[in-house]
This record gives structure tokens, C-alpha cells and sequence, in this order.
């Protein structure tokens, strides 16, 4: 911790060309807006209720099936802004969580992180929607890419989210161990340390695992939902902690390992289903105590899937607002 | 049983009527009892509910029985009850009292609701508004899963022209919306209930004898007169009674052009079926519009100065006439809109047909002092009723930025004009406005208006208009160093 530069932040300058870049990036991968529209429909049309990440923990009400739409703006805030304000036109809940080291959030210059000042519209324009707001936490992901200290930056980021009157309950962790050399990032919180370990980057400093408490942040949940093993098995844990996967999101078999069969923790929710392209969505999680897992299945299937889920189940939909960013 | 139900869309002034008749000896009236049918009138609305009798029979009609025994004659007020008044009539037997307000108010009041105080009128919106504090922190305290407020509220349904354009609409558009569906669904409703069971009351200029009225046609007794006016004068639940605030959004006396068709686009049939609209070219003339104008004593003395201070725009007018005579244009009459006394005008056109058109005062004085034989002095409403004479030419000479239309002014002049109208305005030259710019002058009663060419343009093309020539020109004072010249061929 000592060799990482403190965390100094302002809110200045803004990326002038960087949805030109998301525009090309994500031009093979995203979905129409109307896709997102489809799948909102369908899921209240089967009768999901939808609820706040931060409620899809607690027992369904009523044996309904329930759902959270978790969405991750890695790239796309005005994406998000789209989603937020749909859900707002059907009154139905939707949970966005803002990624403190995305460049539209900002970025480094001379040792500072710089705030994008448009993110001030972004998050007004969500509150008024009415949507959940949190923070897609990424302290790991600071450290590696810039040396600066991402602890203090999730507590600066979630302050400065509430002084913009953004009520922040919750995060969601970004990224995986897989990305960030053998740690998840929500393990920055005590209660979620999925191991007791020592995880050292490679430039020899040691990750800072379990270093803050929730509460003392005013946080209620962490909404990537998973859950330390009671009796893990700790070899097989850390081999999969240690893992790299090239394909991330896209490597069915390391998908299916994450969150079917994963070594290192286990879920609050029943099932997850992830957005990863074009029509493309993987499911899995473990409805009834089977295995439930497909991967590169469509919207139609995905949405098949779900309708056969069994009463009372929890269904996390993660959705990047950057893949149903096209008109 | 003694029932009656206050219906109206939200800022209308039903919280006020309600506390009022509250008062009466013999009976209460309750403001949005719970359960307020928020969830189930969107329900309904959205062709989902379906049996609202069953609410009624089941949400409602228990607290009434309660509340009749309780007082005697019970009413309630919630601005949900659109689509269950047959069957609150069918299992009540109630009377309704319909109160309206003109749109644009209510537009501009739900509006400034949203940005000073609590941040949910159609939260969907792609504005999120110029919102204070307090709004902002309310609409964090109440995230959308939980708020049946702004999901009670009408959008269009597929199959509805709106529906496919529904996001990109203002706040103002998607109030405008709301206001003209509701009301229409409550007139609608009504209509179809036997005679004698409801009445309208227009909020917008109710006095205490209004409520008076009904509280009899309610059954309620005992209230009294002064301290309704009292009650009506402080303005319950206004934004400033809960805020101190008069909120930023305006009047719609001060909507600029596109703000005014926005409304109209949505909003004029029902404005018309309420009848708060008759004539389209008058639809944004204020109450008192040009009594001051009326009244003022400034006489002959008045227009001669301000005939002096834009001389050049009058001579360049009257060159023009002279040279497309000149030309062989076979110009032998003009009118002149909003021609004051004459000045200038009276002697320059001798020799042609001269129509003036002015208010009562002016047109008087020009009866009986400019005594031309091929003269004439007309007091009408030159936007509302055009002209029944048609000129060779129809000028206006700094009049457009005072009226309360301008493209209305545009399209009666080209009404009225066998070959050309001539206008300035001298308010100066605006080429970056999109739209004309209206500001309302509730001293001098009359709008000053900064025209915007692009709108100038676009109205006198859609009238059929060619040979379109809008353009600045100097007037040599240093205050305003152009004014606004208008000069287009009507179509024969």
C-alpha cells in the first residue's frame, strides 16, 4: 500500500471524443434500444416482478418469481440514462451503477483524478428517473492501471455520488479476479473476503482485502450478489481466483465455472442472466439446486428460460447499458 | 346516501375546493383518501384493469358508506377517478363536481411542481428540469418502484400518434398531454351520466358565489361566503403556499412561438371542447390584451413622436408603395394595421384607397379629423376577424411586436392582401431566434415580442407567399440600429 500514490480527485475536463469511440467499439455488439424495450416487456408480461438490487436478497413476496436489473455502465452513461428513464415510463425498478474508473468518469492528468462534470447530469437525470443508484466499484482496477489508491477512492466516489444527492446503499463490483490478478473487487469489504489470503499484484504490493466496512459506508448490499462459501474448498478456490480468462464473459466454460459451479463463492440469487452482445445472453445459476447453464442464447430463449423458472426464484439480469445503445 | 366526488386533473385547484367545502356543517369532503386508486387508474387507463366496478365496490365504496354515516353528505377528492365514474355514479349514486383550468395554466403549474418541489412529474421525461434542492432530494426519496403518484398519470398507448414520440416530448408536451386526456376522459364520462348529475366549475376565475353554488348542488350547508374568498384568495396548495416560490417556468403569456405550437399540437382540441379556445387566430390573446392601449390619453401628440422616431422605416415604406407603382404594380389601396392616428400615413396615400385599422379611441379621432373621401377607419380585431376589404397592399408599421400572434397577424394580413404585405418591426433585428420570443406586459397590457425571421419566413411560405424579402434595416439611432422589414408577394 505504502508504494501507491494518494488518491487526489476534482471535478474538471470532459473526454471530447469518447462516444465517437464507444459508437465504434460496441458497433458489432449492441442491440437496438428497442431490444431493451422487448425485454422489459416480456418480463413483466411473464409476470416477473421486478425490484431494486438491493431488494432481490430478501424472500420474494407472494411465491412471485422476482427480478433485479442490474445495470453496469461500464461505458455507456447516456445508454443508461435511456434505460432509466423507460423504466420511469413503466414505473418498474432499475438499478444503475456509475464506474468511478470508466473514462467517462474521468480520468488521470498529473497524479489527479479529474471528474468529468457530465456525470453530474447523468447521475440528476437517473434520481429523477428514479432509479437505484450505486457504484460500480473498481479499487483493484485503479491501483493497477494508474498506482493510485483505489480504497480511498471508492469512499471518495460514494461520498461525492451522495453529495449529489444520489442516495448510495449498494455497489457492484466490476470486473473479476480472472481480471484483477486473483481478487474480486467487492473483497475491498470485509464481509465479502471470499478467502483469507494474501494477494499480491504483480509489482509485489498486496491487494487491500477486506479493508473497509460496509456499514461504517452507509452501504446495505453489494449487488454483484455473491456470497462467501461457509466450507470452501480453499485449493480449488484460489486455483480459480487465480485463474486468467481471455475470453471473460465470452469463455462459456469459464462462465459456466463463475456462476454455476464457482469454487469461490456462491449466490443470493437463483439465477443470472448476462447481456454479452448482439442478441446474446449466457444463463446460469442453480434454480432448484440443479445446474442451470447456457451460454450465446438468444433474447427469445433467455426470456424461455426464465419463464420456467420455479416459484419464489431470484433472477439477477445484468445488462450494460453500452449493449442496447443503438437508436 | 349523500355522496359527491370532486374530479379534475392534478393543479387544478381541487385541494382548495375540497379544504373549503370541508367546512360545511352538515357534511366533510376528504382530500385523496387512501387508497387512492393511483395504481389502479393507470391500470385502467392502460386497458388492464378489468373490472373497475369491483374497485369501486371494493376500495371505495366502504369508506363512503363510512364517511356518510360519519357526516352526513360525504365527498372526496382525488384526481384518479377518470375512468371509474360510471361506476362510482352506478354504486354511490353521486353527484360530481368537474373543476377545469385552462391548460397552459396547468402546464405551467405542473411543470414548476416538478422543479421546485418534487422532481416525479413524468419522470421519463428527457429534460430533467432546472430542479432546486428540495425537488432533487424528493426524488431521490421516492424511487419510481414506489412512486404511484407519477405512475398514475395517462401515456399513450400503441396505436396512439403520441406513442411513438412519447420520449422525445418536453415536460411541458407530456403535461400538455396529461392535462387535454384527462380532461377529456372526465367529459367523456360525464356525458354518458343522466342530466343533473354533475357539474363543471372553471377554477381559473371561480369567485365565492361559484363555490357557493357547489356546495348547494353537494348538499353542504354552512359555509360562508367571505372566508371562501378568503380561502380562494390564499391560494391553497398553490407552489406558493407550499414553497414560497413562483417557480421559473412561465406564464404561458410569456411561451415563445414553439412552446405555443407544442401546446396547440396536443392540446387545441380539448382546449376548444372546454371552451377555453374558439377562434384559432385568438387563442393567445389575454384577458385584458390592449386595454391599456385603450385607455391611454396620449393623443395626436403621442403617435407624432413616435412617427418621428422611426421616420426612415415610415419613408422607406411609403418609397416602396411609391416604387412599385412606379414599376406598373397597379397598387391602389392599403390597409394599414394598427395605423394609430394616421400620421404621416393619411397624407402620403391621399391619392389611394386608405384603410386604417386601430382600436375605438383612434379610429374616433381619424373618423373625424382625417376626412380623405377614399379613406376609411376600421376598429376590429385585425388577427380575429380579417379584413373584408381586400387592399393591393396590407402594411403594418411596428405593430407585430406588440400583438399577441404574430404568425396569426401574418396570415390575416395575406387574408387580406390581393398582392403584397409590408411589416416591421421595431423592436430591432433577431436572426439567431428560432422562435418568435413573446414577453407579456401586464402594465401595458400588450406583448413585447422579439420576431424571430426563420418563424416570419416559414408562416408566410406555408400562406402561399413568394418574392419573401425579411431583412435588416438601419434606422440610424444607436439603441436599436435595425429593425425587422418584412415584404412578401401573397399569393393571387
Amino acid at each position: 500500500m505504502s508504494r501507491l500514490r494518494p488518491y487526489r480527485v476534482t471535478t474538471g475536463r470532459s473526454a471530447s471524443n469518447y462516444h465517437e469511440q464507444v459508437a465504434s467499439n460496441y458497433a458489432s455488439t449492441a442491440n437496438s434500444f428497442a431490444y431493451y424495450t422487448w425485454i422489459v416487456d416480456e418480463l413483466l408480461a411473464a409476470g416477473q416482478a421486478l425490484v431494486p438490487v438491493s431488494a432481490i436478497r430478501h424472500e420474494p413476496p407472494g411465491g412471485r418469481r422476482h427480478s433485479a436489473l442490474r445495470h453496469d455502465i461500464d461505458a455507456d452513461p447516456i445508454a443508461a440514462v435511456r434505460c432509466s428513464r423507460h423504466l420511469a415510463r413503466l414505473g418498474v425498478a432499475g438499478s444503475f451503477y456509475l464506474l468511478h474508473t470508466a473514462p467517462y468518469y474521468g480520468d488521470v492528468h498529473d497524479g489527479v483524478f479529474v471528474r468529468n462534470p457530465a456525470v453530474i447530469d447523468w447521475v440528476r437525470a437517473m434520481i429523477v428517473a428514479g432509479s437505484e443508484i450505486g457504484l460500480h466499484i473498481d479499487p483493484f482496477g485503479l491501483m493497477r492501471d494508474h498506482g493510485m489508491d483505489g480504497v480511498e477512492a471508492v469512499k471518495a466516489e460514494i461520498h461525492w455520488l451522495r453529495t449529489q444527492t444520489a442516495n448510495v446503499t449498494g455497489t457492484v463490483s466490476h470486473n473479476s479476479a480472472a481480471v484483477n490478478g486473483g481478487a474480486e473487487n467487492y473483497e475491498v469489504f470485509a464481509r465479502h473476503v471470499l478467502l483469507r489470503r494474501k494477494v499480491r499484484r504483480p509489482d509485489r504490493t498486496v491487494l487491500p482485502l477486506g479493508v473497509l466496512q460496509m456499514s461504517s459506508l452507509g452501504l446495505d448490499y453489494e449487488g454483484t450478489c455473491a456470497r462467501p462459501h461457509e466450507r470452501p474448498d480453499r485449493a480449488a478456490a484460489l486455483a480459480f481466483l487465480q485463474e486468467t480468462s481471455p475470453g471473460g464473459v465470452r469463455d462459456a466454460a469459464w462462465m459456466r465455472r463463475y456462476l454455476v459451479d464457482n469454487p469461490a463463492c456462491g449466490w443470493d440469487v437463483e439465477c443470472q442472466c448476462w447481456l454479452i452482445g448482439r442478441d446474446e445472453w449466457v444463463v446460469g445459476g442453480r434454480p432448484r439446486g440443479e445446474a442451470l447453464f447456457e451460454s450465446s442464447v438468444s433474447g427469445g430463449r433467455m426470456l424461455e428460460l426464465v419463464r420456467g423458472l420455479p416459484a419464489r426464484s431470484r433472477t439477477l439480469f445484468v445488462v450494460h447499458p453500452e449493449y442496447v445503445r443503438l437508436p | 346516501m349523500s355522496v359527491f366526488f370532486i374530479l379534475s386533473c392534478a393543479r387544478s385547484g381541487s385541494t382548495s375546493l375540497a379544504r373549503i367545502l370541508d367546512g360545511a356543517s352538515n357534511g366533510s369532503c376528504a382530500t385523496e383518501p387512501m387508497p387512492n386508486l393511483n395504481v389502479e387508474t393507470r391500470l385502467a387507463m392502460d386497458g388492464r384493469l378489468d373490472d373497475p366496478a369491483r374497485v369501486v365496490r371494493e376500495l371505495v365504496v366502504p369508506r363512503v358508506e363510512a364517511g356518510v354515516r360519519a357526516h352526513g353528505t360525504y365527498g372526496e377528492k382525488n384526481v384518479t377517478y377518470g375512468p371509474f365514474i360510471g361506476a362510482l355514479h352506478a354504486e354511490t349514486g353521486c353527484r360530481f363536481v368537474w373543476l377545469t383550468r385552462d391548460g397552459r395554466d396547468v402546464v405551467t403549474s405542473l411543470v414548476n411542481w416538478h422543479e421546485s418541489l418534487f422532481g416525479n412529474v413524468y419522470r421519463e421525461c428527457r429534460e430533467t428540469g432546472e430542479l432546486s434542492p428540495d425537488a432533487l432530494s424528493a426524488a431521490m426519496r421516492l424511487p419510481v418502484w414506489m412512486d404511484t403518484s407519477d405512475r398514475a398519470r395517462p401515456r399513450p398507448r400503441p396505436g396512439d400518434p403520441l406513442h411513438p414520440h412519447w420520449s422525445s416530448l418536453s415536460r411541458a408536451e407530456m403535461c400538455a398531454y396529461y392535462w387535454a386526456f384527462i380532461n377529456e376522459l372526465y367529459l367523456d364520462a360525464l356525458s354518458a351520466l343522466p342530466d343533473g348529475s354533475w357539474m363543471r366549475l372553471d377554477y381559473t376565475t371561480a369567485t365565492a358565489a361559484d363555490v357557493q353554488r357547489v356546495a348547494s348542488f353537494c348538499g353542504l350547508e354552512g359555509l360562508d361566503s367571505s372566508a371562501i374568498q378568503a380561502q380562494l384568495d390564499g391560494k391553497i396548495n398553490s407552489l406558493a403556499d407550499r414553497s414560497a416560490s413562483a417557480g421559473r417556468y412561465p406564464s404561458w403569456r410569456d411561451w415563445d412561438g414553439g412552446r405555443r405550437r407544442s401546446f396547440e399540437a396536443i392540446a387545441s382540441g380539448t382546449m376548444e371542447r372546454l371552451g377555453y379556445w374558439d377562434e384559432a387566430s385568438t387563442r393567445w390573446r389575454p384577458p385584458r390584451y390592449g386595454a391599456w392601449w385603450a385607455a391611454h390619453e396620449g393623443g395626436v401628440t403621442w403617435y407624432e413622436w413616435m412617427y418621428d422616431t422611426r421616420r426612415l422605416m415610415h419613408e422607406e415604406c411609403m418609397a416602396w408603395v411609391r416604387g412599385r407603382i412606379a414599376a406598373g404594380d397597379a397598387i391602389t389601396s392599403i390597409a394599414d394595421l394598427g395605423c394609430g392616428v394616421g400620421v404621416g400615413y393619411a397624407e402620403a396615400f391621399a391619392d389611394l384607397r386608405y384603410v386604417g385599422v386601430d382600436l375605438t379611441r383612434n379610429v374616433e379621432w381619424c373618423r373625424a379629423n382625417r376626412t380623405a373621401p377614399s379613406h376609411a377607419y376600421l376598429d376590429v380585431d385585425f388577427i380575429g376577424a380579417p379584413l373584408a376589404e381586400r387592399c393591393d397592399v396590407v402594411m403594418s408599421s411596428g405593430t407585430m411586436d406588440n400583438v399577441y400572434d404574430v404568425d396569426a397577424l401574418l396570415r390575416a394580413m395575406v387574408s387580406s392582401s390581393r398582392r403584397w404585405v409590408y411589416l416591421t418591426a421595431y423592436r430591432g433585428w433577431f436572426p439567431d431566434l428560432d422562435e418568435h420570443r413573446y414577453t407579456w406586459s401586464p402594465e401595458h397590457s400588450c406583448f413585447y415580442t422579439d420576431v424571430s425571421p426563420r418563424r416570419l419566413e416559414s408562416t408566410l411560405r406555408e400562406s402561399g407567399c413568394t418574392e419573401i424579402v425579411i431583412e435588416p434595416r438601419r434606422t440610424s439611432r444607436s439603441d436599436i440600429p435595425y429593425e425587422t422589414r418584412v415584404i412578401a408577394r401573397v399569393p393571387s
